[in-house]
C-alpha cells in the first residue's frame, strides 16, 4: 500500500515536473506580458507569415503523405515484391535519424552546391532556403507514420472483403473507394493527426533546410526559435501558446479518433 | 449453369500442387459438394472456379462459354466466405445492396430487393445491425442473402457450416437445402464433413491430394466406392490389405474368392453395418469373440477378434447390442464386401444373400467363452 502510494505521488511529480511545470510556466509568464502584449506580437505581419507559412506546409504534407502513405502501405501488404522487408524497414528511417541530420542530407542532395540544385537553381527555381526544401523536410520526418498506422490495420483487415466485393461484381476501383478505403478509415485518421502534429512542430529538418529568412522561409516554430534569441519573449510567448493550443486540440482529437475506433471494432 | 472443368491444374507459387489435372461436369440446377480431406484441394478448385485464383493450366466452362480468363468480378458466381466476408463497416441492408448498388439499380428497386431478400433469410429487423452486433449463423445468412442479391447463375460455399454449432448446423443445412431447391439455382459447397456432403448434395464429388476420386450420387459415393480411400472417407469401413492364395483372399477365415494372380496385393473392404452378427453355433464359418462395444446412439460398435487375431468392427442395432458383452462368442455374417487391388482400383463388389438377423434373445447376457 505505501510502495502504491510512493510511485503514484513519485509519478505525479514525475508528471509535474516534465510536462505540466514547462507548460504552467510557459502560460504564467505569457500571463506576466499582458494578453494586449500577446495579441500585439500574435498579429505582427512576421508572426501572421510565419503562422501562415506552418499551416500551408502542413496541409501539403498532410495531403502528399496521406496519398504516398496508404500506396507505399497497400504495396507493403498486398503487393509485396521482391525487398519488400528491406522497404519496410526503411520507413522507419526518419524515426532513427535526427530531423537536423535528415535536413543535412536534403541540403547535401538538392542543394544550390549539388548537380540537382543547380540544374533546379538555373531553371530559377530553388528547393533548399526555399519552400519545396521546407515541404521536403517535413515529408521526411513525417513518412513513417502514415504507413505505420496502415500497415497494421490492412494486414488484420486482410483481402476477404475484397474478394467478396469482386465477386459482386466490382471492379478494383469501386472495390477500394467502397471497401477498402472505409476499413482502413479509422487508420488513416489517425495517421492524418500525427502527421498533422509533427508537422507543425517540426524544428530541426526545417531549420537546416529553410535557412530561417525571415518572412520568407520562416515557419511558426523557427519564429518562436527567432523571438526567443532576439529576447522577444511576448512574441515568443504568443506563438508558442497558440502552437501549444492546437497541439492539445490534436491530442484530444486523437484520443476521441482512438476511443470511435475502438467502440467500432467491439 | 451447367459447369465443366476440363484437366484444370493449380500449381501455387511455393510449388504445392494443390490441384492436378482435373475434368468433371456437374449438371445445371443441382447442388454438388466438394468433399476431402484438408489439403484436398476442394477450396482451390472452388475460388478458381470463382476466378479467386488463376488456374495454372485447364479450362473452365460455364454453360459452354469459356471463363477461365475472366476476372470474378464478371463471372455472374455468387460466393459465401468460410468467414463469411462481410463489409464490417456496411450494415446488414448495405452489405445485401452492395451488389445492386455496383449494378448501379435505382433504390425502390434495391430497397424492395433487399427486403425480399431479409424475409427469405428470416432477418427482418436487423436491416442496421453492423456485422459486430450478429451472431455466426445471422451472419451466415447475410452472407448468403448478399451473394444471391444479384440472382448469380452460380452458388458456391466455401465450407459454409463450419463456424457453427452443431445444433444450428444442422437446421441451416436443410434450409440452405430448402433455399437452393427453391430457387433451383446451381450451387457447390466444400466441405470435409461426410454426413453434410450426403445429406444435402445430388452430386458428391470427392477429393484426394488434388484429384478426383470419385463423382457420384451420394448413394453411388457411398454404396459403390470406387477407390478405398473413398469407403473410408464416405463413411466407415474395415480394411485389410493382403495377398492371394488358391484363388482366395489370405485373410484366414475372412474367406473371399478372388480371380486374381496368385500372390498379387489386395485390399478388402468391409463396412460394418455389413458385418452382422448370429448366435455363436459350430456350423458357422466365421466365428469371433467380442472384444469391446461402444454404444453410439443409434447403434453399437461393437469391436471383435477372429482367429488368426485379425479384427473387424460391426455395427449392430441397439437392441442387439445391449446383450453384448467382451469375451462373448459368437458368429459373423458378411453381408457385402468390396476388393481393391494394390493401386486401388476396384476389383470386385459383392453382395451376399442376407440372412435374417435375429433380435437380442439370442444372445442371452453374460454368456461367456
Amino acid at each position: 500500500m505505501n510502495l502504491r502510494i510512493g510511485l503514484s505521488s513519485f509519478t505525479y511529480l514525475w508528471f509535474l515536473l516534465m510536462l505540466f511545470g514547462p507548460i504552467g510556466a510557459l502560460i504564467w509568464s505569457a500571463y506576466g506580458e499582458g494578453a494586449s502584449a500577446l495579441w500585439r506580437e500574435l498579429v505582427r505581419p512576421e508572426a501572421i507569415f510565419a503562422l501562415k507559412l506552418t499551416l500551408l506546409i502542413t496541409v501539403i504534407v498532410v495531403v502528399l503523405n496521406t496519398l504516398f502513405g496508404i500506396l507505399t502501405a497497400l504495396l507493403i501488404v498486398r503487393h509485396p515484391f521482391p525487398g519488400v522487408t528491406i522497404l519496410n524497414t526503411i520507413v522507419d528511417l526518419p524515426f532513427a535519424v535526427s530531423p537536423v541530420i535528415a535536413g543535412f542530407m536534403l541540403v547535401l542532395l538538392y542543394g544550390p552546391n549539388s548537380l540537382i540544385g543547380a540544374f533546379t537553381g538555373q531553371m530559377g527555381f530553388k528547393i533548399i532556403f526555399a519552400l519545396p526544401g521546407m515541404i521536403l523536410a517535413t515529408l521526411f520526418v513525417t513518412f513513417p507514420f502514415m504507413v505505420r498506422e496502415l500497415v497494421p490495420v490492412l494486414q488484420e483487415a486482410g483481402t476477404w472483403q475484397e474478394q467478396a466485393a469482386h465477386m459482386l461484381g466490382a471492379g478494383n476501383w469501386t472495390t477500394f473507394w467502397h471497401v477498402t478505403l472505409p476499413s482502413i478509415r479509422g487508420g488513416i485518421l489517425y495517421g492524418i493527426v500525427l502527421t498533422v502534429a509533427r508537422s507543425l512542430g517540426e524544428f530541426g529538418a526545417v531549420l537546416v533546410v529553410s535557412g530561417n529568412l525571415i518572412k520568407q522561409t520562416q515557419s511558426a516554430t523557427l519564429y518562436v526559435y527567432q523571438a526567443a534569441a532576439d529576447f522577444n519573449s511576448a512574441g515568443a510567448y504568443s506563438v508558442s501558446i497558440l502552437l501549444c493550443t492546437i497541439s492539445v486540440i490534436i491530442l484530444v482529437l486523437m484520443e476521441t479518433l482512438k476511443k470511435y475506433g475502438e467502440g467500432k471494432r467491439a | 449453369m451447367s459447369i465443366e472443368v476440363r484437366k484444370l491444374s493449380k500449381v501455387f507459387a511455393d510449388g504445392h500442387r494443390a490441384v492436378q489435372d482435373v475434368s468433371f461436369e456437374l449438371l445445371e440446377g443441382e447442388m454438388t459438394a466438394f468433399l476431402g480431406p484438408s489439403g484436398g484441394g476442394k477450396t482451390t478448385m472452388l475460388r478458381m472456379i470463382a476466378g479467386l485464383e488463376t488456374p495454372s493450366s485447364g479450362e473452365i466452362y460455364l454453360s459452354g462459354r469459356r471463363v477461365d480468363h475472366l476476372p470474378p468480378q464478371e463471372r455472374q458466381i455468387g460466393f459465401v466466405f468460410q468467414n463469411y466476408a462481410l463489409f464490417k463497416h456496411m450494415n446488414v441492408f448495405e452489405n445485401i445492396a452492395f451488389g445492386l448498388r455496383v449494378q448501379r439499380r435505382n433504390s425502390a428497386y434495391i430497397r424492395e430487393r433487399v427486403t425480399e431478400l431479409l424475409r427469405r433469410v428470416d432477418l427482418k429487423g436487423l436491416e442496421q445491425r453492423l456485422p459486430d452486433q450478429l451472431s455466426g449463423g445471422q451472419r451466415q445468412r447475410v452472407a448468403l442473402a448478399r451473394a444471391l442479391a444479384t440472382e448469380p447463375r452460380l452458388l458456391l460455399l466455401d465450407e459454409p457450416f463450419a463456424a457453427i454449432d452443431a445444433q444450428l448446423r444442422k437446421e441451416l443445412r436443410a434450409w440452405v437445402r430448402n433455399l437452393q431447391k427453391e430457387m433451383g439455382i446451381t450451387s457447390i459447397f466444400v466441405t470435409h464433413d461426410q454426413q453434410e456432403a450426403l445429406e444435402i448434395a445430388d452430386r458428391i464429388v470427392v477429393f484426394k491430394q488434388g484429384q478426383v476420386e470419385q463423382l457420384g450420387t451420394p448413394q453411388e459415393v457411398y454404396n459403390s466406392p470406387q477407390t478405398p480411400f473413398v469407403a473410408g472417407f464416405v463413411g466407415e469401413i474395415n480394411r485389410y490389405q493382403t495377398g492371394v492364395k488358391n484363388g482366395f483372399t489370405d485373410l484366414g477365415v475372412l474367406k473371399f474368392p478372388i480371380k486374381h494372380q496368385e500372390g498379387r496385393k489386395v485390399i478388402v473392404v468391409i463396412r460394418p453395418e455389413d458385418v452382422s452378427l448370429v448366435p455363436w453355433s459350430a456350423q458357422e464359418d466365421i466365428q469371433a469373440m467380442v472384444l469391446q462395444t461402444t454404444f453410439l446412439g443409434e447403434f453399437f460398435k461393437v469391436d471383435l477378434e477372429l482367429a488368426d487375431l485379425i479384427r473387424i468392427t460391426a455395427h449392430v442395432p441397439k437392441s442387439q447390442g445391449i446383450g453384448l458383452h467382451p469375451k462373448d462368442r459368437v458368429a459373423l455374417q458378411i453381408k457385402a464386401y468390396r476388393t481393391f487391388d494394390s493401386s486401388g482400383q476396384l476389383e470386385t463388389a459383392v453382395e451376399l444373400t442376407r440372412k435374417a438377423v435375429q433380435g437380442e434373445s439370442m444372445f442371452p447376457v453374460g454368456e461367456a467363452v
